[in-house]
């Protein structure tokens, strides 16, 4: 399988809503939330544009505290400098204020469920950043983040846009296979992937792996859902079940 | 100031430097003679009134907006990430495979590693290649250290410093 990345359906919307963060006025909310399920390519798609725009990047995790994330955001902000700034989190915000005023770096948190602690004090910290330097944040996490940064009105109203990741749709997955795979595939057999996949990319790309083992096995250069007929080329963790290939369901 | 001083003060290589001071001086913001550089009083001034230029080849401030070559974004992914194999940083920076861009990681990764700025998990990623994490003391700032393929030479813009790296050939394969 080659490996390259996909520019998805989820990848146009998230370039969009950036878009309108960053054309935003002085004023108006700077931070933008991006939510969907797990393995919807959520953190490819963000580091994709954190590492074009040359972001600050960080994973929250579960003992996160105020304290905690402006010690981290010291770290890769002052890596370069011999000495990395010490004092109050009063302090080292004010520092680290200076350095972000004027919105220039914009600032990424992933798996920011993490931020929601104790009253979400920590995620206040960075809302204090966005607003008052005037730079981008976005903030990722699961589908119900959404309704979790909401329960806090302060937050709630300096969040500019959602982005909500949905599965790939069937022609992502097309070009996904046309992109990865080093065999051909039928066009009922991409229909098929997307299928089995349930829009995931994780899965997807498990799927061709398989099906590029097959082919190879088989010698084929071009596979077909009835080459493949009753082959477990998922397995669903849910029900504890390896999902099939089916043939028969031309004409959908 | 000196050009070479200013371009290690804003980790810049010297050539987007003078790039950027050749515009400075035709907004007249700084004044240059036989490659000694000093700020106008348009310069200050225009400082003084906390005034950002928005626009042309030194952006917001001196930050270039040359896009950033394949070697730099993935040294800012291996910054943001716990780990990463090349697989990994393919599909997440390369749209084709033109240049063969596995093989340029490759050989930066195999560098980096030689310089002491990475070091191999035991455990292999899904696809089996070798994974690697960027140790935590050498995260040197957000310049991409450059490697000079053909001098075998590893410079460091965040830190001035540079690495020889001897004879082993970079393409060296990672398996182990
Ligand atoms: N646009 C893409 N192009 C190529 N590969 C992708 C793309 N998006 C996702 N992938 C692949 O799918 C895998 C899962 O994606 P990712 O980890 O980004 O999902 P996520 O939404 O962050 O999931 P989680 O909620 O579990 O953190 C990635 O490891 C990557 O290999
Ligand atoms: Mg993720």
């Amino acid at each position: 399988m080659r490996r390259m990345f996909v520019k998805t359906e989820n990848y146009m919307k998230f370039t969009d809503g950036i878009q309108k963060i960053e054309s935003r006025g002085a004023k108006e909310a700077g931070m933008m939330l991006v939510c969907g399920a797990p393995g919807y390519g959520k953190t490819t798609i963000v580091e994709r544009w954190a590492s074009d725009e040359g972001a600050l990047h960080l994973r929250a995790n579960v003992d996160w505290t105020p304290r905690y994330f402006l010690t981290e955001l010291a770290k890769v902000l002052f890596a370069e400098e011999n000495e990395i700034p010490r004092g109050t989190s009063s302090q080292l915000f004010e520092i680290m204020f200076e350095r972000l005023k004027g919105g220039d770096i914009p600032l990424v948190i992933d798996e920011a469920e993490f931020t929601l602690h104790k009253k979400a004090a920590t995620l206040e910290k960075i809302r204090d950043f966005s607003d008052r330097a005037e730079m981008t944040v976005v903030l990722i996490g699961m589908q119900n983040i959404v309704r979790e940064v909401a329960k806090h009105g302060q937050i709630n109203g300096r969040i500019g846009h959602v982005v909500e990741f949905g599965p790939a749709t069937a022609s992502d997955i097309a070009q996904t296979c046309d992109q990865l795979c080093e065999v051909r595939l039928s066009p009922d057999l991409k229909a098929e992937v997307h299928r089995l996949s349930g829009g995931r990319m994780r899965q997807a790309l498990n799927i061709i792996a398989s099906i590029e083992q097959v082919a190879e096995a088989s010698g084929l250069e071009e596979v077909d859902v009835p080459d493949l007929d009753g082959m477990p080329l998922s397995f669903d963790w849910q029900t504890r079940t390896p999902s099939t290939v089916r043939a028969g369901r031309r004409g959908r | 100031m000196l050009t070479r001083q200013l371009a290690s003060r804003f980790c810049k290589d010297r050539e987007s430097m003078r790039r950027c001071l050749g515009y400075l001086r035709k907004k007249d913001f700084v004044a240059s003679a036989e490659g000694v550089h000093q700020i106008t009083d348009k310069g200050r001034q225009f400082l003084a009134e906390g005034r950002t230029i928005t626009s042309g080849p030194c952006g917001g401030n001196t930050t270039s907006r040359r896009a950033p070559t394949l070697r730099q974004r993935a040294w800012r992914v291996m910054r943001m990430r716990d780990g990463f194999s090349v697989e990994d940083l393919l599909g997440t920076l390369c749209d084709d495979n033109e240049g063969d861009p596995g093989r340029n990681l490759r050989r930066y990764i195999t560098a980096l590693e030689a310089a002491g700025y990475l070091s191999p998990f035991r455990r292999r990623s899904e696809g089996g290649g070798t994974r690697w994490f960027l140790r935590r003391e050498m995260n040197t700032g957000p310049e991409a250290p450059a490697l000079n393929t053909r001098a075998k030479r590893l410079t460091d813009h965040n830190t001035g410093k540079k690495f020889a790296l001897g004879d082993q050939p970079l393409e060296a394969s990672h398996v182990r």
